[in-house]
């Protein structure tokens, strides 16, 4: 008298292809229902919130840009990670190098580093994004340092990067640029403005008020790289290899210190030019709260889209509609909470890739079998 | 002007937090399993206890919701990663998430309320001892006290007693550990229960008696991040993990104390003069806790001291080998 | 009264095999164990198809069969690992279900893994006590250490409780296994190739304690593709086929070594040398002073000396973990290391990985799955891995797939790499199939130079040789091949010249001509060296942990490398002394030829004494055989033999009245 046991048992043949992606959908899909579960379970309605949200989201074309601006620094950050995570390199410190990026980029305008009434928009702006683009690349090369060199676990040191360099911009929101006392910079003169859509509403009416901005071409762009990189470069095939099996790679020749380290500036230059999107797009000057957690969020993004640089951009433009929506919605913590449930249940889905379920009998019934 | 032993009760007191988040997250490692998401686990705890004491009025059952709290998380980390065998950083970067997230939504509007707080108590016999009664056994939080009888007993549990050999087994060799008949499975779900159970109270540390109250995501500011990095600092020893916790947390004291004093060591105080430099003595703890990593790598390497053998890695039993 | 134990070849010479075990009789006795019919499938594979295995009490019953024959898997139902599809376990006339290996030594039944079971980092008493019921919270060491000496010393196993794992040899190790299952009542002792980790002294060693064990009544299955050990150890034998038994419960007794190796390969094996008949080129590799550190910081190899020639193949001999892996990971740049490698004239001592590649040497690493190859990738990813920087596959920073996959297919057709395509990932394939990818890109690459470590490892007779050949074949073409194996059949077959390496020396190289097992297996364990040098090997190295407590230090130090405790009557250790008079007279031997200036006298002279030895224990071994009575002359008849066995088995409980 016992119950059916339920085993895995590991596949020995391929999964079709269409699998991974149905179980990735099916796994976001399951994350919403359980959130809507925790939502209905502390009182909310969920169903008016996931409405709130689509609606928010993707109801009118003003939204749909709110979305897209939202994505961008998502894709980079988010192209960034899954450039780490192919090398099995925790970059957890995208939050970190977007905000140098954003630091470094903001000197350009705040120094200034060119004079801005004079030079042109494009030289100020290709300036702007270099720089951004070397803050995040240095701040990703500490734990890359570290990690090559003293084999220091790369999460813990990028977190602290995180926290280290919040103080260290606020240093210079608060004191040395500080808009008479307020907790940020005066905004940048307009040549260190990315330009809109909006910009265009004096020929075309329907761009009027819509902020979408240069900076989606830069993930799409770097999107377009990435894949290069990864599937039609010898470094792609490197940074595959490293990451399949390290000790594989030295055995080929690889030197994988140098290549930690690069990865890791790569991935922190894509960061950095999310940074620098951000100032140079969105807010226009340099203050402490420009990143709803950008770094984190492009963890999230890179996971769920299995380090695939064109799944990359889809996933992001979710997760720029689920932060658009829940900048209106009370409480709060709505968006982390789907978003740890969506890379739970995604993680979780790996395991049907992987393993079959079998229902194996209890050892009782089936010795009476054999007997 | 400072005063050092005011720099030392505080930092029992803060060091007490990092204190039950290290040990726990010690003990869910030397079973084998790593889990990443005590930041998640801490702050969920940190609102439980403050929502639950809050409610009922009674601290004690806020501390038991926290502990409870913070173990049920853990129990997604440990489904995922020993059941679905998935990826350790992943789960527990998304444990993190999910704490966050329910913390916050659960939390919401406790902002600024104010609830009962666990006492401070001075231990009779102890406290009349020049000097160390004063720093050690006067007026601190029961917490602080608890957390002193912690190390010993995790110490003691860890490599003295039988549950805690059969741990040590399953962290450093599952398959061997299986063969002899130790349940694998259940050894590392209750180590991560375990674990996470600490965290939840490592955040009830916080919220119901250090530094009461409800500040949404500020309430942990990272000191679940400083635990796991202790953890690797001590090289899974609960004893030093306990010394580097109370050791951060007076640094953390010190930092304030330093912007006090107009003059310092004779000096003008830049700290006092300037505001802002005090962004960069923020830095300090974090900055140290990288240092810190660094310094206890090499003398792991030198000692030859490393993490347990299959930290991180998922065991299946009966697969067969390759 | 004490006996000697001979070596194996020695026995077999003078066909006194019969000299060693009782036998069981299916009649009178009943089995311990019966496996019925057993069939075992794993998705895939049928790992055992019906199969029948009895054991009796007292008996040493070997499974004999090459690799993935379903040894290993038989024998983990039988210990509860795997649960069998179909078929029954009885115990003592008693059916069992066993659903973790808990329930199998509860009956009595344990096993020692061929890959050892150990935490690296308890001690000896800990992991034997890991996992019981008792003690149930508070951990009493002393006591519990107290209780595993005195164990050992009951089964005549010399081990210190308080030493902790990685402290030990591997010999050692395998001891504390078979505590493990002892301390635990253990009455049927399954050994998965247990010799296959150990010099064959050791081997020997083993051999002891394990009749000895029989003689106290205990069954031993023993799991082997060794036919010389099978034949020398065993009682009875079953051979496994592809799953199927192709001998069930046979004796041993008369089964020549081509009668076995036929059952278990299903078709005749050719036993033969493949040296070269060409006389060796240049020298291309050369090793001077080489000395390096392990992963734990501790010296590893120290003033290494060797030199290589175009055209022949260089053996390495020697028990696991005594260097080999740190001299080839020092040739091929994943170590770095003291001292001088020159290849082609350019010292590539801690040169990258990269550098070595490009000077034309090729590395068949030990490791396949953990080094060789990248499991995830597919097979086309993994046969470029040393030559993706390369023309075609690569213009400039760009990688051409296409020009990858066509030679990806080439090399699939040409070393037959069964797989479904070139878009396989690595891990489905097979043992053999991988080894064969590796193969395909080390060598298709037309090496100067190949490093190759196991290459035979873990796979089956057919593979074996069609590896061997391949080697053969760049050899014969002047590539010039270090072999390290631990397989000293391979190395007497293949090499042109064999060194032996031990406690990280070379302690003597030999021209395969002169090369014999015995010298090799002394030299092996640190008993003899013969390059010259006074000491015997192991001394200038800091081999033990500083931090080590004393007891285990010393332990290490003072125990004489051949030390042997006689499991029956550990109080008399015979062979000990004989050896250690023998190897004193061999270092003896050194010092005169040394002063004598002539090499080629003193091998005369060892090889002199080698005999001598092994006469005098011929001697010895005749006088002592009035003292066992039971030793046949003749054949036993049936019921003498029934007799004897029921002695052996009963013990003190046998009817000396005869009632039965």
């Amino acid at each position: 008298m016992s119950l059916p046991k339920i085993s895995l048992v590991r596949r020995t043949e391929d999964v079709p292809k269409w699998m991974p992606l149905v179980t990735t959908l099916g796994a976001v899909l399951l994350a919403f229902v359980i959130g809507g579960i925790i939502l209905k379970s502390i009182g909310a309605n969920p169903f008016y919130i996931y409405g709130y949200f689509f609606k928010g989201a993707f109801g009118s074309l003003g939204s749909f840009s709110d979305v897209m601006v939202k994505a961008s620094p998502l894709i980079l950050i988010g192209l960034g990670c899954s450039l780490a995570f192919r090398m099995r390199l925790w970059n957890i410190g995208a939050e970190g190098q977007f905000f140098m990026g954003a630091f470094f980029a903001s000197l350009v305008p705040l120094v200034p580093l060119v004079p801005m009434e004079t030079t042109p928009k494009i030289v100020v702006l290709t300036l702007m994004g270099f720089l951004g683009m070397i803050g995040g690349a240095l701040y990703g090369f500490i734990p890359g340092y570290l990690k090559a060199k003293f084999n220091i676990n790369e999460i813990i040191v990028t977190l602290m990067l995180n926290y280290i360099v919040v103080f260290w911009n606020n240093y210079w929101i608060f004191g040395k640029w500080s808009d008479s006392g307020f907790q940020m910079t005066k905004t940048f003169p307009k040549a260190a403005w990315l330009p809109r859509l909006a910009d265009l509403a004096g020929q075309y009416k329907v761009f009027s008020g819509i902020t979408l901005h240069a900076g989606v071409l830069f993930g799409l762009l770097a999107a377009l790289i990435v894949h290069i990189i990864l599937n039609n470069s010898n470094w792609g095939y490197m940074i595959n290899l490293i990451g399949d099996n390290p000790r594989a790679a030295r055995y080929a020749g690889a030197d994988i210190a140098k290549n930690t380290i690069l990865v890791f500036m790569l991935s922190g230059a894509l960061a950095g030019l999310a940074g620098m999107v951000e100032v140079s797009g969105v807010v226009h000057r340099l203050q402490e709260r420009i990143s709803t957690s950008y770094g984190f969020s492009g963890v999230i993004v890179a996971w769920l889209a299995k380090l695939n640089p064109w799944a990359v951009i889809v996933v992001s433009i979710l997760f720029g509609a689920l932060i658009v929506a829940s900048r209106e919605i009370q409480p709060s913590g709505i968006s982390f909470l789907l978003q740890g449930i969506i890379l739970f249940l995604v993680i979780s889905s790996d395991v049907l890739l992987k393993y079959k379920f079998q229902l194996t009998r209890s050892a009782k019934v089936k010795d009476e079998v054999a007997a | 002007m400072m005063n050092f032993s005011e720099i030392l009760r505080s930092g029992l007191s803060t060091g007490t937090i990092l204190l039950f988040a290290a040990i726990g997250e010690i003990i869910t490692e030397r079973s084998g399993i790593q889990n990443l998401g005590v930041e998640g686990m801490m702050l969920f705890g940190a609102m439980a206890a403050f929502k639950a004491s809050y409610m009922t009025g009674n601290v004690w059952i806020g501390l038991l919701v926290a502990i409870i709290a913070g173990g049920i998380l853990s129990l997604a980390h440990a489904l995922v990663t020993i059941h679905f065998q998935a990826d350790q950083t992943v789960s527990g970067l998304s444990l993190t998430f999910l704490g966050t997230g329910l913390a916050l939504v659960i939390g919401e509007g406790l902002t600024g309320m104010t609830t009962a707080t666990v006492p401070n108590l001075t231990i009779p016999l102890l406290s009349k001892i020049p000097f160390i009664g004063q720093v050690f056994f006067s007026n601190l939080n029961l917490l602080v006290y608890i957390g002193y009888l912690t190390i010993p007993i995790a110490w003691y549990f860890i490599n003295k007693t039988k549950p805690g050999l059969d741990m040590r087994a399953v962290g450093e060799n599952p398959a061997a550990a299986d063969t002899l008949g130790v349940n694998v499975y259940a050894t590392r779900y209750l180590y991560t229960f375990v674990g996470g159970c600490m965290a939840g109270l490592a955040g009830a540390t916080i919220s119901v008696a250090v530094s009461p109250g409800w500040y949404s995501h500020l309430t942990t500011s990272g000191q679940g991040w400083i635990a796991v990095a202790l953890v690797i600092f001590s090289h899974w020893n609960p004893t030093r993990a306990a010394l580097g916790g109370y050791l951060f947390g007076m640094l953390r004291r010190f930092t304030l104390d330093l912007q006090g004093p107009a003059m310092l060591l004779g000096m003008r105080n830049p700290f006092f003069y300037n505001h802002n430099l005090v962004f960069f003595l923020q830095m300090v703890p974090y900055a140290l806790t990288i240092v810190a990593l660094l310094w206890g790598s090499s003398a792991a390497r030198r000692k030859r001291i490393g993490a347990p053998a299959s930290l991180g890695i998922p065991y299946s039993r009966g697969e067969r080998g390759v | 009264m004490a006996r000697f134990e001979p070596s194996l070849e020695y026995l077999y010479e003078f066909n006194l095999m019969s000299y060693l075990e009782p036998k069981a009789d299916s009649a009178t006795v009943e089995p311990v164990v019966e496996l019925r019919d057993i069939v075992l499938r794993f998705p895939g594979v049928l790992a055992n198809d019906h199969v029948n295995f009895k054991m009796y009490p007292g008996e040493i019953h070997a499974l004999l069969g090459e690799n993935g024959a379903g040894k290993s898997s038989l024998m983990n139902v039988l210990i509860g690992l795997y649960r069998p599809t179909s078929g029954q376990i009885i115990i003592n006339g008693e059916p069992v279900s066993f659903n973790s290996p808990k329930d199998a030594i509860a009956k009595g039944v344990g096993m020692v893994h061929q890959h050892f079971m150990l935490v690296q980092n308890q001690t000896v008493t800990e992991n034997i006590i890991l996992g019981l019921d008792q003690p149930r919270f508070f951990l009493n060491l002393k006591k519990y250490d107290e209780e595993v000496r005195q164990l050992a010393e009951s089964v005549g196993v010399n081990i210190d409780p308080t030493a902790k794992i990685w402290q030990l040899s591997v010999g050692e190790q395998q001891r504390v296994e078979i505590l493990k299952i002892l301390y635990r009542g253990a009455q049927i002792l399954i050994m998965d190739e247990p010799t296959a980790v150990l010099a064959p002294q050791e081997a020997e060693e083993l051999m002891e304690t394990l009749r000895g064990m029989a003689g106290q009544g205990k069954s031993i299955a023993f799991i082997s593709h060794k036919l010389n050990e099978v034949r020398a150890v065993a009682d009875r034998l079953t051979i496994l086929r592809r799953g199927q038994a192709t001998a069930e419960g046979v004796p041993v007794e008369g089964m020549s070594r081509e009668q076995l190796a036929t059952l278990m390969v299903g078709r005749e094996v050719i036993f033969n040398q493949r040296r070269s008949d060409k006389e060796p080129g240049e020298v291309i590799l050369k090793l001077e002073n080489v000395s390096a550190l392990n992963n734990k910081n501790l010296p590893a190899l120290h003033n290494i000396n060797l030199e290589l020639r175009q055209g022949e193949i260089l053996g390495i001999a020697g028990v696991a973990g005594n260097g080999q892996s740190e001299l080839v990971e020092c040739v091929t740049g994943l170590r770095s290391c003291q001292g001088k490698i020159i290849l082609n004239g350019e010292n590539i001592a801690n040169k990258s990985p990269r550098f070595s590649i490009a000077q034309g040497l090729s590395h068949i690493p030990e490791d396949r799955i953990g080094v060789g190859s990248a499991p995830n990738l597919s097979i086309t990813k993994n046969v470029i891995m040393k030559n993706y920087r390369e023309k075609p596959i690569s213009k400039h920073w760009q990688l051409d797939y296409k020009a990858a996959k066509t030679h990806a297919e080439g090399l699939k057709s040409s070393y037959d790499i069964i797989a479904p395509n070139v878009e396989t990932q690595a891990r489905k394939l097979s043992g053999g199939n991988l080894q064969k990818l590796i193969l395909a890109r080390e060598l298709s690459s037309v090496p100067q130079i190949v490093v190759a470590m196991q290459p035979t490892r873990g796979l089956d007779v057919g593979a074996i040789e069609g590896v061997q050949e391949l080697l053969i074949g760049r050899r014969d073409e002047g590539c010039a091949i270090l072999l390290v194996s631990e397989e000293l059949d391979e190395l007497m077959r293949l090499s042109d010249r064999i060194a032996v390496m031990y406690e990280g020396e070379i302690v003597g190289i030999m021209e395969d001509e002169d090369a014999d097992i015995q010298t090799i297996g002394l030299m092996m364990t640190g008993s003899l060296r013969m390059d010259g040098k006074e000491d015997l090997p192991g001394h200038n190295l800091l081999q033990k942990e500083p931090e080590t407590e004393a007891p285990a230090d010393e332990k290490a130090e003072s125990q004489p490398p051949l030390a042997m405790a006689d499991p029956i009557e550990p109080e008399e250790a015979p062979l000990q002394e004989p050896l250690q008079t023998f190897i004193d007279d061999a270092k003896t031997a050194q010092e005169e030829t040394l002063a004598s200036e002539d090499p080629k006298n003193f091998k005369q002279e060892v090889n002199e004494r080698i005999e001598k030895f092994f006469d005098s224990i011929e001697e010895q071994d005749v006088e002592e055989k009035p003292a066992k009575p039971d030793l046949p002359e003749r054949p036993l008849t049936e019921a003498e033999e029934k007799e004897r066995v029921l002695r052996k088995v009963l013990g003190d409980k046998y009817p000396e009245d005869g009632e039965k």
